[in-house]
């Protein structure tokens, strides 16, 4: 069995003051084996980015436990935080021009990205130049990144994010603002980085592409994990109470405030619709 | 390590804010550099004024030694030098030997000097004696005796000497060589100028080699002399201090005391009035420079403030690619300590060269401007300061969690604003209240720091005022809302939630207020400077001038100017208490400047009251006069009777002698007449000496008829007899005298003690003569005053109009007719100065005339030079530092003020793309913008115009604006209404253009697109 990536155990995150808290995550239980590729899936204000963040040492949590490669990011420092992210993570974020400084040239943004690990200068611009021509963009090495268009943007931020060779990539809705073709240039260089250097991707997204072309795909919803899909086929996931979130398919079945008899069979629990209303 | 590449990149693509903090940056550090630079220049400039204003013994000391001329100058010389060693800045000495030689013939006696290179200064017909035995004679010692070059002399006690020239004295005596001695050597050929003075008695001196001097008799007694003087184009402000040291300890040398050697100077006091510029200017440059150094570190502050929110995004960027707390430090303070390392050099370079340019302006010119140790310390101390504003300003940005800077979240930064706001009131209050409690800000006291006055009381008010806009807005905004003006509920919303608005006023205000408060305090100075020296001076132009022998003052001006509009004569008098202006009045009127003018009195009207009609003067123009007196009785017998005659020709009266008179009898009386045509003053019957001194003169004398001899002849004379108004009886002492006239005759009846003359004056002048005074000496009263006449004796005047100020003289000038008081002084006038005033632009054109008429120009004097060397004092300068940089500190807010609305806009982009995507018109989100941009400009500069009138008001007239204040004329401490008030609207309109533009840039800018970016 490979090593876990990511680990959350009853991973609980609160935003706000007193009197003005918004539960985001209510026990999230959720792991990434090291070189898989995961996509967060869910609706909006699910809590997907705020795992995401969380993952990315940006927040601490509320309660529960949440682990990069062996070590727990609750405790972390900000400069801890610092050095595992310029280490062993990379952040793809939504927005093409926020992932970049837009008057640096797109060379000088991998490697501003790399200026605080200790390589040789040679060896961080030889690597600055391999990344840029593995994400097309040898030839624009030298434009400004404010001059490319949002595709090249997002693939130039897919470089810088590479850039330290990160084990493991979060990106934050990372198609969301390019057009289908830029879109699946960005998803093939996400695949390329967990083909070729093994990195373990965590990408948060509402494109089904992204779903289909990354191995495993967690859907949250209202906080908690409520659902996987592995090789196509889409699992319900038990929670830690022993809750469970159906698929929209079955709710068509069970509507929610319906009554249904949870029964386990030889094969496992079948789920029946009792003719009773909640009144 | 602050990585300086990605910062220049960084910097060029942010080149307006940046161009904007990097010149902040540079007027902070230049406004503290300049101080220095503009101080230390100042002193050496007030240093140089005040040594080369100072009389010769202010700027110098002599020592002077009696003793034998042959063996004294060599000790004194060893003692001397060992007591000066240490004094620096000195020229080498002039030194004499004065020796005394007498003429039996002449009954007169006369120096004989040797004088360091005294034939440099001389102008010698003949040749210099080089050798011991040789002397050169002054032309009038050499006319009265009859020498010529070449000619031995026999002057007892020193042989026989030879004279190989003759000189005239120096046209234009070079103080520092002649060191106020001229009236020793020169006291005939200077006569009119050492009468005053009650110069050396006997003739001038005999000039000689240092030899004749060593090798005379032991028994020839003299003075040796040994002048020093201060090196002017050497001395430092650093060698003042020294100097005050070392002088009194010379002056009270026991070295040179123990050998009768007497030191004198009057360093000292010049030493002190040095002293007393640089301290009314050390106050004021620090309070100027430290307040306009804090304003623009708080410029720095709110701009970074800006600008390091505007670069929020970048800093979140590089903590989320792993930056640590240092790498994210320096990487956030990258820009501006980069913008702060160029500011360091380039705001020394600016202040320098701004301290040049001052210096240029107002400084003595010549006076060297460098940049001082000090104010390089000022600059990296004020460097320092903006790296600290930067940090104080960036430490949000820095400390920010990524995430709270991607939600823009404030976290309750605003709730803590009321401390600093609570600080910087409490801070302005307790100031004013220190100011205002001590007494510095007081009616009885000026102080220069009452300039922390206007910073202190703008700060105040905009601190309240800056809470007030947002609260009226927020009120406005409900209205406007419910009334549904878009434009109007926009801009007044965003004003209400603003912060920017708060800190923009703040700074606008102080800002404005010592720019307001500068400028009215300049232009009040200006004002003031000018009405002093016209006040001081007269006249736009005034020439003192010295008539060529054989020419009145009144007639060579009457030949330069014709017209007698441009050119006028003035003589005064000076004596301890009051001055005497002796005038033409029609010109004089005309010509001279009035800071007061006397109430009641037109031009004419005062000129007229001036010069009242009088008898004409009783001339006599021929070679004899005849005089027909009947005597009816007279004792004691032998009486004689003179008549006083004023000449052209020599000064004061002529006795022409009539003769003794009998006790009684019909009598004819004949005396040659000399140097006439001539003027009679009057008739004086003195008693013989041989009289004993207890008898009484007394008698009755009627005068009949009066002829003078002239080429056809002897013809009779009006000399006024039948009029007893033309004479007067002017007889002093205890006497009882009655005078009438008739067909008969003028009959005189006299009784007096002998010791006393009898005397029956011609009237030709007012018994008092009409005057303008002013009001400083006659207590704002009309009537009769005793001042001092051309003479230097009493001159009875009636002052008919007493004025605050008196051109010349303002505080104790006495104008009369100068006419008039000739014949007062007895035609003795050559104590008198004789002085030409012009009109405007009339000197250039009349001098030249003057010298034409072998007028001799000794100075002249211009009231824009008197002016300037008035705004050369240290207050003076002081307050044009404070105007200079105030101005540019208010110029500077503005910007900054309108470059920070900007920037807070910009990062509105977003909103106002949103704003446009849901139909709003460019032309209503334009009018929102202005109108916010204006409201928030508008109301910090009228708050602050507001508080520095109310600073002026306050505090203006306890600023020191000058060393000593004169008694008069009355500064006025209210500025040009039209001119302050053109100069403080044009700044408004300029601010509301440069708002308004900034407003337009920004709302034509808005594209539907920015919605793709994040919002900042």
């Amino acid at each position: 069995m490979s090593s876990l990536a990511v680990l959350c155990e009853g991973l609980v995150h609160v935003y706000g003051a007193a009197g003005e808290e918004v539960t985001a995550l209510r026990g999230v239980d959720f792991e990434v084996s090291d070189g898989e590729t995961v996509a967060l899936l869910g609706p909006s204000g699910a809590g997907k980015s705020t795992l995401l963040w969380l993952l990315a040492g940006l927040m601490r949590p509320t309660a529960g436990v949440v682990e990069v490669y062996g070590r727990s990011l609750a405790t972390l420092t900000r400069a801890q935080a610092s050095s595992m992210r310029l280490r062993d993570v990379g952040v793809v974020l939504q927005t093409p021009a926020r992932n970049l400084l837009s008057y640096e040239t797109a060379m000088g943004n991998v490697l501003f990205a790399q200026r605080p690990t200790r390589r040789p200068r040679r060896a961080k611009r030889r690597r600055a130049e391999a990344l840029l021509d593995a994400v097309g963009l040898g030839a624009a090495a030298h434009r400004r990144a404010g001059r490319l268009s949002g595709g090249e943007q997002q693939r130039l931020a897919v470089a810088v994010a590479l850039a330290n060779g990160p084990r493991l990539l979060l990106a934050d809705e990372p198609t969301s603002q390019l057009d289908r073709d830029s879109a699946r240039a960005v998803l093939e260089l996400v695949a390329a980085a967990n083909r070729d250097l093994g990195t373990t991707v965590v990408a948060v997204t509402h494109d089904p592409d992204v779903g289909v072309a990354l191995g495993r795909t967690v859907t949250i919803r209202d906080g908690r994990v409520g659902a996987e899909g592995r090789a196509g086929e889409e699992y319900v996931v038990v929670g830690r109470d022993g809750t469970v979130q159906l698929p929209d398919d079955v709710l068509e079945i069970l509507p929610p405030g319906s009554l249904a008899e949870a029964r386990r069979t030889a094969e496992g629990v079948e789920l029946l619709p009792v003719d009773r209303r909640y009144p | 390590m602050i990585p300086f590449a990605g910062a220049f990149r960084g910097l060029s693509s942010r080149a307006g804010s940046n161009a904007m903090v990097l010149l902040v940056a540079v007027v902070a550090v230049a406004a503290a550099a300049a101080g220095p630079a503009y101080y230390s220049a100042s002193q050496r400039s007030i240093l140089l004024d005040s040594v080369a204003r100072a009389p010769v013994i202010g700027r110098g000391f002599e020592v002077t030694q009696s003793g034998s001329v042959s063996g004294t100058l060599q000790p004194l010389e060893g003692e001397v030098e060992q007591s000066v060693s240490g004094l620096g800045s000195f020229h080498a000495p002039i030194e004499a030997i004065e020796g005394t030689g007498y003429l039996p013939a002449l009954l007169e006696s006369f120096p004989i000097v040797w004088r360091t290179d005294v034939c440099a200064h001389l102008r010698v017909e003949g040749a210099c004696p080089t050798a011991k035995g040789q002397v050169m004679a002054s032309r009038s010692l050499a006319a009265a005796n009859h020498w010529t070059v070449g000619q031995p002399v026999t002057v007892p006690d020193w042989g026989t000497l030879t004279v190989t020239g003759i000189y005239g004295p120096p046209p234009r005596p070079v103080p520092d060589y002649w060191f106020d001695r001229e009236c020793v050597y020169f006291p005939v050929e200077f006569a009119s100028e050492c009468s005053r003075s009650g110069g050396s008695p006997g003739g001038d001196a005999l000039f000689t080699p240092r030899s004749t001097l060593q090798s005379a008799a032991a028994a020839n007694q003299g003075t040796i002399v040994m002048d020093f003087i201060l090196e002017q184009s050497r001395m430092r402000t650093s060698d003042v201090k020294p100097l005050s040291a070392e002088i009194p300890g010379l002056l009270d040398n026991p070295m040179l005391g123990m050998n009768q050697a007497v030191v004198t100077s009057n360093i000292p006091a010049t030493l002190a009035e040095v002293d007393r510029g640089w301290s009314s200017l050390e106050v004021p440059v620090v309070v100027v420079s430290a307040q306009l150094l804090v304003l623009a570190w708080l410029l720095l502050f709110l701009l970074v403030t800006d600008s390091a929110a505007a670069r929020g995004p970048e800093v979140a960027l590089a903590k989320l690619r792993g930056r640590g707390w240092w790498r994210t430090l320096s990487f956030g303070l990258s820009e501006p300590a980069t913008i702060l390392a160029a500011a360091f050099p380039a705001g020394a370079a600016a202040g320098w060269g701004f301290a040049v340019l001052l210096g240029r302006a107002l400084l003595r010119p010549g006076t060297p401007v460098g940049l001082p140790g000090l104010g390089w310390g000022a600059a990296a101390a004020a460097t320092a300061g903006g790296l600290a504003a930067v940090v104080f300003a960036s430490r949000r940005t820095l400390r920010r969690p990524v995430m709270d800077q991607w939600r823009r979240a404030n976290r309750r930064a605003n709730d803590r604003t009321w401390v600093v706001d609570s600080v910087l009131l409490t801070a302005a209050a307790a100031g004013l209240g220190e100011l205002l409690v001590t007494g510095t800000v007081s009616s009885a006291h000026t102080s220069a720091l009452g300039l922390l006055v206007p910073g202190l009381l703008g700060l105040a008010v905009a601190v309240v005022a800056s809470r007030l806009l947002p609260f009226a807005s927020r009120i406005a905004a409900g209205g406007s809302g419910r009334r549904g003006g878009l434009v109007a509920f926009l801009s007044l919303r965003h004003i209400a939630r603003r912060p920017a608005g708060t800190r923009t006023t703040i700074m606008l205000a102080t800002a404005f207020a010592l720019a307001t408060f500068s400028l009215g305090s300049w232009e009040v100075d200006q004002a003031n400077y000018r009405t002093l020296a016209d006040a001081q001076v007269g006249a736009p132009a005034v020439a003192t001038v010295e008539v060529p022998e054989g020419h009145t003052l009144a007639g060579v001006v009457a030949r330069a100017d014709p017209s007698g509009r441009r050119a006028t004569p003035v003589q005064t008098y000076s004596s301890q208490d009051t001055t005497t202006l002796a005038v033409d009045p029609r010109s004089w009127v005309a010509i001279a400047t009035w800071t007061s003018p006397p109430a009641g009195y037109g031009r004419q009207a005062l000129a007229a009251a001036l010069d009242p009609p009088e008898p004409p003067p009783l001339m006599l123009e021929g070679d004899e006069v005849r005089v027909h007196i009947d005597v009816s009785r007279l004792s004691p017998a032998r009486s004689d009777l003179i008549l006083d005659v004023d000449t052209s020709t020599s000064p004061g009266s002529t006795p022409v002698d009539l003769g003794v008179l009998p006790t009684s009898g019909v009598l004819t009386r004949t005396a040659p007449l000399a140097g006439c045509p001539c003027r009679v003053q009057d008739f004086t019957l003195e008693a013989s000496p041989q009289v004993p001194k207890t008898a009484t003169l007394a008698g009755h004398v009627v005068f009949t008829g009066a002829e003078v001899h002239g080429p056809s002849g002897w013809k009779p004379i009006d000399a006024g007899f039948t009029d007893a108004s033309r004479w007067s009886d002017r007889s002093v002492g205890e006497s009882r005298r009655a005078l009438s006239a008739g067909a008969g005759g003028l009959r005189w009846t006299f009784m007096m003690p002998v010791v006393d003359s009898a005397v029956l004056g011609s009237v030709n002048r007012p018994a008092r003569l009409p005057a303008i005074a002013s009001s400083a000496i006659t207590g704002k009263k009309t009537g009769p005053l005793d001042a001092v006449g051309l003479n230097g004796g009493t001159l009875k005047v009636d002052v008919i109009s007493a004025v605050a100020s008196v051109p010349g003289a303002p505080a104790n000038g006495v104008v009369v007719d100068g006419r008039y008081a000739t014949i007062a002084a007895d035609n003795n006038t050559i104590g008198a100065v004789q002085q030409v005033w012009f009109a405007p632009g009339a000197a250039a054109t009349i001098l030249p005339r003057l010298r034409s008429e072998g007028v001799g120009i000794a100075g002249v004097q211009t009231a824009g030079a008197a002016a300037a060397l008035l705004g050369r004092q240290g207050p003076g300068l002081a307050r044009v530092l404070f105007l200079a940089e105030a101005a540019a500190a208010a110029l500077l807010a503005a910007g900054g003020a309108v470059l920070g609305l900007y920037l807070f806009a910009r990062r509105r982009r977003y909103e106002m793309a949103a704003l446009a995507a849901t139909g709003l018109r460019r032309r209503t989100l334009l009018g929102a913008l202005a109108s916010e941009q204006l409201v928030v400009v508008a109301f910090g500069v009228l708050v602050g115009i507001g508080a520095g009138l109310a600073a002026m008001a306050l505090a203006l007239r306890h600023v020191p604006e000058l060393l000593v204040a004169p008694p008069a004329p009355a500064l006025s401490y209210s500025p040009p209404a039209l001119a302050f008030a053109g100069v403080l609207a044009a700044v408004a309109v300029v601010v509301a253009a440069a708002a308004t533009a900034a407003s337009v840039t920004l709302a034509l800018g808005v594209r539907l697109d920015q919605l793709r970016e994040p919002p900042a």
